[in-house]
């Protein structure tokens, strides 16, 4: 077990810094930088201004220098500053982190619940009118893509049926205490229902397999013969073990659900790190890009070995070699 | 489940449907003692000397007041000064060598949002701070022409001198001025530091509101500053939300969310569906200086000859353009210079939608019927360009669809080659890599005089640095003679006269192809009083906001 962690972390590292040196070079790469942003929005500016704007920023020096430079300040624990927030990118990057864990966790929480229960029933009730609403519900949520039905649940529950705001986290000025707890659940409502879906789709058709799969079991028809009833038959005996699939699938479907952060967060105007990375993105910010990247790689390795070590936990069939 | 259980949960659904419908009522409330604006931005900073976003601009005309600025009939008015500069007052002058002078005498009672005064200290300070090359000031365009501001007598720190060592003929229109107390020991510790000074994210200014909260990613929230010389405030708050996507945008306009709307990004089918959708809102299509046009490399083999240029403009029909994808609200342009404008000319010579004059003025320019229904050129080649424009947007991008459509018809091969705006402006206007036609819109100002657009020392080339905008490379002697002139004219008559001059000679050589005037766009609430979009980049809907009331 400690082998296969240590040698997961190493190649954890590795990973990472490969991927420090994709994104970097992707970043620099792409064409134009923040001075000529401000160039081309500014007829006034003269190419000694740009001259001396790129020194400023450190954007005269050759791209393997700027990345040494930036990975060096990364090994002290300082992130950069952001050209566009004129703030610490590590302050930045914390703040924005809490607006997009809350907003990740809701989503799983929602999509977990509702996946699990919808999976449970249809397999329970196979080839029953719910099983197949549920199954084409969950092909549905599958299908739709996350900017998509962003825009459509905007027109359908903020624009026709004025129930929820179209975006933002908080209404300025709200009271604190609990007239802002329930703002913030108020403003979470639709984002969460847009980002759960696919998880919630997904899940629900595999917990219906695996569900389906355990109700076959042996195991499950002698808890049956024993004269169990019927509800301790299926959450004791069949759901637990039905479970073990879906407790690896959540942890590998974090990292995915983090990405379709970005395009939620965008189309709701969240102040999380997705719409961070957009703006900085488009804003040439390469600082606060980097740090968003990386943040959403290192999700993605930690997610992964969890995944791994969590199907031994819950599997004791599974041996760490 | 049993019946109670089924209550109890019917009862919760019943509580928590009347709660969330509560909420957006109690919103509606508050704001009726604030005013909520949705931008498509966020700014990057408010020190607008330091940074460059549009977004930043329009909430500093709510922080600062400016010593000179414009109103919705774009005359300039005074606001921190007592008046503005004019030579027949003699508060500005002419002197020997090209000279000038311009006196400013600042309003006693203006005062900064901590209490301290406005004076030409905070002024002649500011300008000493941007022209130090370690300050990181993003453009010295003018300050270069500035040889000195000055408070001449200690005495009184309320009177300016401005001494310019050249002739410019908008020295009137007043200067940045940024507190001095709270930014000096920064700048003496370090003037490059002055970047990350706490005054460019949470600026102590001087207008009618200061700066209460910035939740990045979220709103600025500005509150009413009790002070201001001018009168304090009607709207006791202004919250500024970015909702960068402009589909979002439009629906929380539709559905009341916010009051009004700046930098939105909105399209004019999008204005026309909220003013459809929300009888509400006022759809403000204001007159402005945004000039959309196809800049022609008029140093390729085919279109240096200007009747293959006046051809193209011939072939493109611009009022179906006009009526068909803007309602007729955008007008056609047939000059470079808006209508609003001072300069601007109104009678150079116009091409009209005329295929047949196209195909004579081709056919004059050696340019034969190929068997393909293609013109050919003398040697053979097919008639084959392509145009560029900023990749994703749909208006430019319909417009690209029509012309191509319409010069297929007068014999040419139109290709669509589109590129990020990043890289457009970036590389493909500044590098002038574009080998035919390339299609964006220039934001102008009064006091725009076209010198880097036109002037032939303004053509980008590796020799200068690729300095200038003159992008389609045009050279003309008579042309650059006139610019010389006007851009030390002071005169506003002979200003004129020249410029529109130069007019005539543009519409005739036709360097770009003028295609129409966009609108500035904005909403507000109909209960909002006192809105008078300007339709001038600097100038925002929220110019004069401390005169607005909400109407009960």
């Amino acid at each position: 077990m400690q082998r296969f962690l240590a040698r997961r972390l190493v190649h954890g590292v590795i990973i990472l810094i490969g991927l420090s040196i994709l994104m970097f070079t992707l970043l620099v790469l792409t064409p134009g930088d923040p001075v000529e942003l401000m160039a081309a929005s500014n007829p006034d500016i003269r190419p000694e201004d740009v001259a001396m704007l790129r020194k400023y920023y450190g954007l005269d020096d050759p791209m393997y220098v700027r990345y040494f430079k930036w990975v060096r300040s990364v090994l002290k624990g300082d992130l950069g500053y952001s050209r566009t927030y004129g703030t610490p990118v590590t302050k930045l990057v914390v703040d924005r982190l809490r607006n997009t864990l809350t907003l990740l966790a809701t989503s799983v929480a929602v999509a977990f619940t509702v996946g699990v229960t919808a999976g449970v029933y249809s397999a329970l009730h196979q080839y029953s009118a719910t099983d197949y609403v549920v199954t084409v519900g969950a092909f549905a949520g599958l299908a739709m893509p996350v900017f998509w039905q962003g825009i459509v649940f905007i027109l359908l529950f903020a624009v026709w049926l004025p129930w929820f705001p179209a975006g933002g986290m908080m209404t300025p000025g709200v009271a604190p205490g609990w007239p802002m707890f329930l703002d913030r659940l108020w403003h979470l409502v639709l984002p969460v229902s847009v980002l759960a879906t696919s998880g919630m789709a997904s899940w629900t058709r595999y917990m219906r397999s695996s569900m389906l799969e355990v109700v076959r079991h042996d195991y499950v028809r002698t808890a049956r013969a024993k004269g169990n009833p019927e509800r301790v038959v299926i959450n004791r005996h069949a759901l637990r073990n039905a479970l073990i699939p879906i407790i690896t699938l959540i942890a590998l479907s974090v990292p995915g659900i983090l990405n379709g952060a970005v395009l939620t967060e965008t189309v709701f105007s969240w102040p999380g790190m997705g719409l961070l990375l957009f703006q900085a993105v488009l804003g040439h910010d390469y600082n606060v890009a980097m740090a968003v990247l990386l943040f959403l790689a290192l999700m993605t390795v930690i997610f992964n070995l969890l995944a791994d070590l969590a199907y031994g936990l819950a599997d004791p069939r599974i041996r760490y070699d | 489940m049993t019946n109670t259980k089924r209550s109890l949960l019917a009862l919760a659904i019943v509580a928590a449907l009347a709660l969330g419908t509560q909420i957006p009522s109690v919103v509606a409330q508050q704001s009726r003692d604030t005013v909520v604006f949705g931008m498509a931005q966020e700014p990057d900073c408010l020190a607008m000397t330091f940074c460059s976003m549009a977004a930043g601009m329009a909430i500093v005309n709510s922080v600062f007041a400016d010593m000179v600025k414009y109103n919705d009939k774009w005359q300039l008015h005074s606001q921190t000064v007592e008046k503005v500069p004019t030579l027949k007052d003699g508060d500005w002058q002419l002197l020997p060598g090209g000279k000038m002078k311009v006196t400013y005498k600042f309003k006693k009672g203006f005062t900064w949002h901590d209490g301290k005064p406005v004076t030409a200290l905070d002024a002649s300070w500011t300008y000493l701070m941007l022209r130090n090359p370690r300050s990181p000031a993003i453009t010295r365009f003018v300050l270069r022409k500035i040889e000195n501001m000055l408070v001449p007598n200690p005495q009184d720190p309320y009177t300016l001198v401005v001494q310019w060592n050249e002739t410019y003929p908008f020295a009137n229109t007043g200067h940045t001025v940024y507190p001095r107390h709270v930014m000096e020991r920064e700048y003496l510790r370090d003037p490059a530091g002055l970047k990350s000074h706490k005054q460019v994210r949470s600026p102590v200014g001087s207008g009618p509101y200061k700066l209460l909260e910035w939740v990045p990613g979220s709103h600025i929230t500005l509150e009413a500053y009790d002070k201001f010389p001018e009168g304090a405030a009607k709207i006791k708050k202004q919250v500024w939300r970015f909702i960068l996507d402009a589909t979002v945008l439009q629906a929380n306009v539709i559905a009341n969310q916010v009051d009004a709307t700046e930098i939105n990004n909105f399209s004019i089918d999008q204005m026309i569906e909220i003013e459809r959708r929300n009888p509400a809102v006022t759809a403000h299509y204001t007159p402005a200086m945004i000039w959309e046009h196809i800049d022609v490399n008029v140093e390729n083999e085919w279109l240096k000859d200007k009747r293959v240029r006046q051809a193209i403009a011939h072939a493109i029909n611009r009022e179906e353009f006009s009526t068909k994808l803007f309602y007729g609200k955008q007008p056609v342009a047939h000059t470079w210079l808006p209508e609003r404008h001072e300069g601007f000319n109104p009678n150079v010579k116009k091409y009209a939608h005329d295929p047949a004059r196209a195909r004579t003025l081709l056919t004059e320019a050696g340019f034969s019927m190929g068997p393909d229904g293609f013109l050919r050129d003398s040697k053979g080649a097919r008639f084959e360009i392509s145009i560029m424009t900023t990749a994703g947007n749909a208006v430019r991008e319909q417009v690209q669809q029509i012309m191509k459509e319409q010069l297929r018809a007068v014999g040419i091969d139109l290709r669509i080659d589109n590129r990020p705006a990043s890289v457009l402006f970036g590389t493909v206007t500044q590098r002038r890599t574009f080998p035919h036609l390339v299609m964006y819109a220039w934001l102008m100002s009064p006091t725009t005089l076209g010198n880097t657009f036109w002037h032939s020392t303004q053509v980008p080339t590796p020799a200068n640095n690729w300095e200038g905008q003159n992008y389609p490379g045009f050279r003309h002697a008579e042309t650059d003679k006139i610019i010389d002139q006007y851009m030390t004219e002071i005169d506003a008559t002979k200003r004129v006269a020249l410029l529109r001059k130069q007019q005539e000679i543009w519409a005739e050589e036709l360097p770009s192809i003028p295609l129409y005037f966009r609108l500035h766009l904005t909403t507000s609430n109909k209960k909002l009083t006192n809105v008078k979009p300007t339709g001038l980049s600097g100038t925002y809907i929220n110019w004069n906001s401390q005169t607005w009331e909400w109407k009960q």
